[in-house]
């Protein structure tokens, strides 16, 4: 914020006095001994992470990493490169082959993806400085619905969507600019996204780690590759008894109960419904496909080449007065009024086309988190759900045989509940 | 077990973490109030220095109101740095600060904890899961719901942009058909650009000096490399001076120069661009569709005549950068005058106009270096596609709109001159001393990896343009090797190395393949897949156009004349 006005304030007026104006100067791209330094530091975290969560079953020392993480990756790194944003790196790069795709951004978008294919989410864990950020804050949890918290995180993969769409369609990196912690990290922004990251911190006093649960695209997919984890966080380190203690541990709600005390109900609908289902998941495809071209020229609006067209459209119909800086620049510039609308047009062609295959992938999120719903497992254990469980560690300490492990006092287990 | 109530030292992190959030929150407050304020872009926002500004300049010469201006500017200045340092010190405490506060809060939380109570929480009722999945799956349509809601709501609030221009050719024109196009040589070799023409009649030897095999003999007053363009008996030729883009029109039956059109300048025309002697002012080939012919000279003037001489319109799309001087060719799509203008990174671009009116219907940038190729029209499976080549990419755009259709990377050389063609669904595009590349044209987005049918490096043309009949593909380097491929495989039928230097096409007339070296030798040898040379003549004086093939001869254009050259 106060960057910003620092940067707009215009040079004194007057000449005749001895004051020099400073020369503008460039600032220094990072260096690359720098560079390389991130990547080493992000590999030996996300390793320490995952040896501390599976192995040493330490929260202590998640916590600790995660401390280092946020000063690290967040207050001194600025929060970037970081991988969530390397997503639309991603998208950029590969819809578009002119486009480079600069090694540091590669490990950072693959290396935690790689690590959750064998170790789970160490990345959220403690090496995220969003999520930290977060983590640290969460002081009173309270439980979010499970129907409003399955719901809620299809808005990640929804996100996920969009910011493809305008990654590719040179709209712009949108998870970096509406990127909420980000203005934190750099102490500098404008007001809105300051306001905005300490909204999330403070709703993520009592809801644990809101932007990671229902709107991080990166997490979404970490979530992906977290589910077919070889190694995974386990609640107990021996054979769960089935006292119920670490039902309520995980503030994030990724604790799925054991079927065993759970008789099982008639289920003559639920093939019938599997079924329905089925037939439903192209039909919310095709109809994603359709409401996205509906949506596209929304969309556009954010390219600046339709908003130029737009602004110029408005000034020539006489609808608005004055004249932007935008505007003005265009007309002291070669290009006709016609060719502008004729490249907007292109540009809202594009963002259509792309909008319709998001749309179509939403609607593919949404049939299958429905089939994926419909499908009750049975489960012996009190486990940490695969995809959705984040390796903070702190279930850990909720199973008595984890602290008869650890030679703590073991609180008296309740009695049988099944009723 | 630990004590639930906590001792008086352990209430020490509850009282830190409530002092820390009064903190924070009277800090927070007074930050955004000074921001609220304004305090900070006091000197930006100011009205009253914008209001004294305005007053100076109406009365430059008031020493009072200038020394008012400065006092407030100083003012301003100071006051707004005070309000930085003090958001920026505040800033940097109130971070200090929650980290105290989560500190102290945490542990206070840690030393209230208790635990949880299963028995509190009563038995596991039956079918609870399902019922909880039941209602997750309400809330998840319902969420499709409200995206789907949010995408029509969206739709309203689309930029609508005025419908493109299409509407403005005169009720009297209408499109060539196909037939036409093709019993003419309406473009750049021709209709399609494949250099090829089916039933011709070309000789195998002509003597300039004797005037065997020359039917007619006509001088061009101005010189240029453009190839001539027939259609029925117009002959269209262009050439230029430094002060003069004139276009001809010839009788393709007796050589008669029928008129002679200078054009009037456009009025935007920058001064004429420096160019390199080899290209010349007037390098282009014109393009018609039968009632006019359009034209584009070195200094980006592009305009229509009709086939009286009638100077229609004229626009200038310069300034032109090439560094060699233009070349690139027109192409026409319908109503569409299509200009590939390569001007260089960041200044290359394609140009659709109105062939009507000159009015530009669209313009889309081109991430191309410098090129020197022409860009075709082609109809594959069932669409019409522009295809252009330019380093580093072959890109297919829709002529009626500019979109594009695909792109392929591959062209290394910054020196691009020879033009793409399209055999059926296959585009042939030709990197100078290096790949060419087979292209199947029914892609789309980048093709680079999975639309490559062949590469060959043997004997990839420089400057010349392939070309093709279908069943063999041509390409003529400029130093003289003549290749014969497979157009399916990229394989050698055969390769003939002749003398001379080489930059018109090699053009196919029926059974015979004509190439002619820049001084004017030209050899005819058999289309067929063994090498055949056929004969050898020479102009007598310098070529670098490309010859065009008609039904009865071959029209080919020397340095300083037209000639007509057939046997029958």
């Amino acid at each position: 914020m106060a960057q910003v006005v620092a940067q707009r304030f215009p040079p004194p007026q007057f000449t005749e006095t001895s004051h020099v104006l400073p020369v503008p100067t460039e600032p220094a791209v990072r260096a690359l001994g720098l560079e390389d330094l991130d990547l080493v530091v992000l590999i030996a975290a996300l390793a320490l992470v995952s040896w501390l969560v599976l192995r040493k079953r330490s929260r202590r020392g998640v916590v600790a990493v995660g401390i280092f993480s946020v000063l690290y990756f967040g207050f001194w790194r600025k929060g970037c490169v970081c991988s969530i944003g390397s997503i639309q790196n991603f998208a950029q790069a590969l819809s578009d082959s002119s486009m480079g795709l600069p090694l540091v951004v590669l490990v950072f978008g693959l290396a935690p993806l790689l690590f959750a294919l064998f170790f789970g989410r160490a990345f959220c864990a403690g090496v995220c400085p969003h999520g930290v950020l977060q983590d640290l804050v969460l002081l009173k949890p309270v439980k979010v619905p499970a129907w409003l918290d399955h719901s809620l995180r299809l808005l990640a993969w929804i996100y996920l969507g969009l910011a493809v769409v305008f990654a590719v369609t040179g709209g712009g990196y949108i998870i970096c600019q509406y990127d909420p912690f980000v203005p934190i990290f750099r102490l500098s922004g404008s007001l809105t996204m300051v306001l905005l990251g300490v909204s999330f911190l403070l709703a993520g006093v009592f809801v644990g780690r809101p932007y990671c649960r229902f709107l991080c695209p990166y997490g979404a997919l970490l979530g992906v590759a977290a589910s077919v984890s070889k190694w995974r966080v386990r609640i107990t380190p021996d054979t769960c008894t089935q006292c119920r203690l670490c039902e309520e541990a995980c503030p994030f709600g990724v604790i799925n109960k054991s079927s065993v005390n759970a008789p099982a109900p008639p289920r003559v609908h639920d093939k019938r419904r599997l079924l329905v289902l089925l037939v439903l998941l192209p039909v919310l495809v095709a109809g994603g496909f359709g409401l996205g071209g509906l949506a596209g020229g929304a969309l556009a609006r954010k390219h600046r080449t339709v908003n130029l067209a737009e602004r110029i459209q408005l000034e020539e119909a006489g609808t608005v007065t004055g004249t932007t800086d935008a505007s003005n620049a265009f007309r002291a510039g070669t290009d006709s009024v016609d060719s502008l609308y004729a490249q907007a047009r292109a540009v809202q062609h594009r963002y259509s086309v792309a909008a319709r295959w998001c749309g179509a992938w939403i609607g593919l999120v949404m049939g299958l988190k429905l089939l994926s719903l419909a499908i009750i497992r049975r489960r012996p254990d009190y486990e940490a759900d695969q995809a959705r469980c984040l390796s903070c560690a702190r279930c850990y300490r909720s199973c008595p045989q984890e602290l008869q492990r650890l030679g703590l006092p073991v609180p008296e287990p309740p009695k049988a509940t099944n009723g | 077990m630990k004590p639930l109530i906590p001792t008086r030292w352990q209430k020490i992190p509850l009282a830190l973490a409530i002092a820390s959030v009064v903190f924070l929150v009277l800090m927070g407050g007074l930050l955004l109030f000074n921001q609220a304020q304004g305090k900070v872009a006091g000197l930006v926002q100011s009205t009253e220095l914008v209001r004294l500004h305005d007053e100076l300049r109406q009365r430059p010469q008031d020493e009072a109101l200038k020394q008012r201006i400065r006092k407030l500017d100083l003012q301003l200045r100071q006051n707004s740095f005070t309000e930085l340092r003090i958001a920026h010190n505040g800033t940097h405490a109130m971070i200090f600060v929650a980290g105290l506060f989560l500190a102290s809060a945490h542990l206070a939380r840690r030393q209230r904890r208790k635990l949880p109570n299963p028995l509190a929480w009563g038995p596991r009722q039956p079918a609870e899961e399902r019922q909880a999945m039941l209602k997750t799956q309400y809330a998840v349509a319902a969420l499709f719901g409200v995206a789907a809601a949010a995408a029509v709501g969206a739709s309203l609030h689309a930029v609508r942009l005025p419908a493109p221009v299409t509407a403005a050719l005169p009720v009297a024109v209408r499109f060539p058909t196909a037939a036409e196009l093709q019993k003419n040589w309406p473009a750049f070799r021709g209709f399609d650009g494949s250099g090829y023409r089916e039933v011709s009649a070309i000789p195998a030897t002509w003597n300039v000096q004797s005037g065997h095999g020359i039917r007619w003999k006509t001088e061009v007053p101005l010189p240029g490399m453009s190839s001539p363009i027939r259609w029925t008996n117009a002959l269209f030729l262009t050439g230029a001076n430094a002060s003069s883009n004139v276009v001809y029109r010839f009788d393709a039956d007796s050589g008669t120069l029928v008129w002679a059109a200078a054009l009037r300048r456009s009025a935007s025309a920058g001064p004429e661009p420096k160019v390199m002697d080899d290209t010349g002012l007037a390098a282009p080939t014109p393009v018609t569709d039968g009632q006019r012919v359009y034209v584009i000279f070195a200094n980006a003037d592009v305009a229509a005549l009709d086939f009286s001489g009638k100077q229609l319109w004229i626009c200038n799309l310069g300034p032109m950068e090439n560094i060699y001087g233009h070349s690139a060719s027109l192409a026409l799509y319908q109503d569409r005058l299509l200009v590939q203008l390569d001007q260089g990174e960041g200044n290359s671009k394609l140009v659709a106009l109105n062939a009507g009116n000159g009015q530009e219907l669209w313009r889309v940038p081109r991430p191309i270096n410098g090129s020197w190729a022409s860009p075709i029209v082609a109809e594959v499976a069932g669409q019409a596609q522009l295809i252009t080549c330019g380093q580093p990419w072959v890109i297919s755009y829709n002529p009626l709109d500019g979109t594009e259709r695909w792109r392929v990377t591959g062209l290394d050389s910054s020196e691009l001159a020879p033009s793409p063609i399209c055999l059926s669904n296959t585009v042939i595009a030709c990197n100078p001393d290096g790949n060419a590349l087979a292209i199947r044209a029914t892609g789309s987005g980048d093709v680079t990896t999975n639309q490559i049918i062949w590469k060959t490096d043997s004997g990839t043309p420089g400057v010349p343009s392939p070309a093709s009949d279908g069943q063999r593909l041509y390409f003529l380097t400029v130093g003289g090797q003549l290749s014969c491929l497979n157009p399916a495989t990229g394989q050698a039928k055969w390769t003939h190395e002749f003398e001379g230097e080489y930059y018109a096409s090699p053009v196919i007339a029926g059974n015979r393949v004509v190439i002619v070296t820049r001084k004017g030798v030209a050899n005819v040898v058999e289309n067929a897949d063994e090498f055949c040379e056929l004969g050898k003549s020479e102009l007598g004086e310098d070529c670098n156009a490309t010859p065009v093939p008609a039904p009865q001869g071959l029209y080919l254009r020397g340095g300083k004349h037209l000639f007509f050259l057939s046997d029958l």
